[in-house]
């Protein structure tokens, strides 16, 4: 992708993800000329959450409780990598299985799943 | 020939003697520019570096030589602030090898950044709340602050000195050397302990992270008493290999082993301290982020748990109690393996608290990040090695670097 | 980086940081200027105190 708004490097060559800040960008704009500052779900999504065929993403305002990505956060099959490091990912995933919930953090083997030896 | 830029008083190798073993040592300084231009011209693809693991060979090398490069501020506060008179003997040569270590540290940091015209963006662009651009500043200003500690010392070259505005100014400098060497510590004090900092703040990585006080890991205390406590050990080893080389005792003993009695006390302290986090780190703060401890040494071709005994028992218990008992000071075979030892130690230290850091897998399914240096980064490091040989060699020949050599050495 | 730059902003990291380091930056500059000064004054005027050795 040649595209200025995906790939700022020369010859394309990709950086990380932006959650395709360039759509952030021309939402807000919008909003803005319109007078307002909360965007809605549908405004701004990103666009692999658009292109994927069996809707395995779910993208959307993490602190906004009319988004859906509010409810899917406090999931019980919802889990993050390295969770209890502190570092305050945005990126959630959703699994009901455990093993691969588990595969997202370093535990201890003393420590029963759901369970954490100390609070983080 | 070059008798009239010698020191009065003490007796030097023949000009061709001495231009065979500065071409020898060129040669090898030689190898070391030339990898340093390549890295600049055809960029870091020269080193093993990639984007999973960033360090290089040189990187710990940068971190050891300013660790070592201590002496120079810990001399100097011993002697300008607390008054430990007797340093005046070795004062000179602990300010050159401070100024060949922070000298090197620039110069390896300047092939690191790879574009090295555009190293003015730290200072310019800086993040106040970087340990980095902490470390960047203070590096700078106490470079500067041993370039001035230095610069009495050329001008008091028989030739210069009879310069009458060289003369009073280096006459006027020691006069202020005190202020100076106030703010050198001062300065020394925080970019030694940021270098600890970088690693102790990574929250992301619990091999690094450590507790502390206010925005302050525990680490960037250990790493100011580290410098501190082997910093004068490297002053006294190099000292030791200058006088073995030239065949002359340059520093009396009484003050090598009041400044081996300092270090070993520093050591003895900071090897406690050191053990006391390390522990409080591996049963209490790793395992808070899901760790136990030999998760950081097991798993890998390489970092075992040899690393942490030779860190803190090989490289700390047993020089700190060499060096604090008389008997240890005083035998020549013991003194200089206690020197070795705490050189070893907190060269082991920095490695650990930067290459293995970066090196441990971070997600639960990553691998470790093994790496080996290319020959350009193996070049580049031997690089401030060779340029700190010549530079003491010069100085050596043509500075009064030890002002007990006269009496010492008497020459009819 | 000075107050009144774009990018200066007055909170405590700027303000201890920077702080700290012009101190320490003057503390050097005035030092030595302040020797090479006296240097200078004293050369112009007794031609310096003769080879003195330490």
């Amino acid at each position: 992708m040649l595209s200025p708004d995906v790939s700022v490097r020369m010859r394309g060559v990709v950086e990380k993800c932006s959650f395709c800040f360039h759509r952030y960008q021309r939402a807000m704009d919008k909003a803005h000329y319109e007078g307002r500052r909360e965007l809605k779900e549908e405004e701004y999504q990103t666009a692999c959450t658009q292109a994927c065929p069996a809707d395995a993403i779910t993208f959307g305002d993490l602190n906004n409780p009319r988004h859906k990505v509010y409810e899917l956060k406090n999931d019980p099959r919802a889990f993050r990598l390295l969770e209890r490091l502190g570092t305050n990912p945005k990126v959630y995933y959703v699994s009901s299985r455990e093993w691969v919930r588990r595969s997202g953090d370093n535990y201890l083997k003393t420590e029963e799943p759901g369970k954490l030896a100390t609070k983080h | 020939m070059d008798s009239a830029l010698i020191p009065k008083g003490v007796r030097r190798c023949s000009l061709g003697k001495f231009t065979l073993f500065l071409s020898i040592v060129g040669a090898v300084l030689l190898w070391g520019v030339y990898a340093m231009f390549l890295c600049w011209i055809k960029g870091l693809n020269q080193t093993n570096m990639n984007d999973y693991y960033g360090f290089a060979l040189w990187i710990w090398a940068d971190l050891a030589v300013i660790a070592l490069g201590g002496g120079a501020f810990f001399t100097g506060f011993l002697k300008y602030i607390v008054g430990k008179d007797e340093l005046k003997n070795i004062i000179n040569y602990a300010v050159l090898i401070g100024f060949i270590c922070y000298s090197s540290a620039l110069l390896i940091l300047a092939i690191d950044i790879g574009q090295p015209l555009r190293g003015w963006f730290i200072f310019w662009h800086a993040n106040v709340h970087s340990m980095l651009t902490e470390v960047a500043f203070c590096l700078s200003c106490y470079f500067a602050v041993l370039s001035i500690e230095y610069v009495p010392l050329v001008l008091e070259n028989r030739q210069l000195d009879k310069v009458p505005f060289f003369h009073n100014l280096a006459h006027n400098m020691h006069g202020v050397m005190a202020v100076f060497a106030a703010t050198g510590a001062f300065l020394s004090f925080f970019h030694q302990g940021s270098l600890g900092g970088v690693a102790g703040v990574l929250f992301g990585r619990p091999f690094g992270f450590r507790e502390g006080i206010f925005v302050w890991p525990w680490s960037f205390f250990l790493f100011t008493w580290s410098a501190a406590a082997c910093g004068p050990c490297f002053t006294l080893l190099v000292t030791k290999i200058l006088e073995k080389s030239t065949g002359k005792k340059l520093v009396a003993d009484n003050v090598v082993e009041l400044l081996a009695k300092i270090s070993g006390w520093m050591l003895l302290t900071y090897i406690i301290a050191k053990i006391a986090d390390t522990w409080y780190w591996a049963t209490v703060t790793a395992p808070g982020m899901g760790h136990t401890l030999m998760d950081f040494y097991s798993n890998n071709p390489v970092y075992g748990i040899w690393i942490l005994v030779l860190e803190i028992v090989i490289g700390g218990v047993v020089p700190a109690l060499i060096l604090v008992t008389k008997t240890g000071r005083k035998n020549p075979i013991l003194r200089m393996t206690a020197f070795i030892l705490a050189v070893i130690g907190v060269s082991v230290n920095r490695w650990v608290m930067v290459l293995q850091v970066m090196a441990v897998p971070v997600m639960p399914f990553d691998i470790w990040a093994m790496y080996y240096p290319s020959w350009q980064e193996v070049a580049t490091t031997i690089l401030p090695v060779a340029y700190g040989v010549i530079l003491v060699a010069l100085s050596y020949r043509y500075l009064p670097v030890f002002p007990q050599e006269p009496k010492l050495n008497p020459v009819d | 980086m000075f107050p009144g730059f774009f990018e200066w902003v007055w909170d405590a990291g700027h303000m201890l940081f920077m702080g700290a380091l012009w101190y320490a930056l003057a503390v050097i500059g005035l030092g030595l200027t302040y020797c090479v000064i006296k240097a200078a004054v004293e050369t112009g005027k007794g031609g310096g105190h003769g080879e003195e050795h330490h």
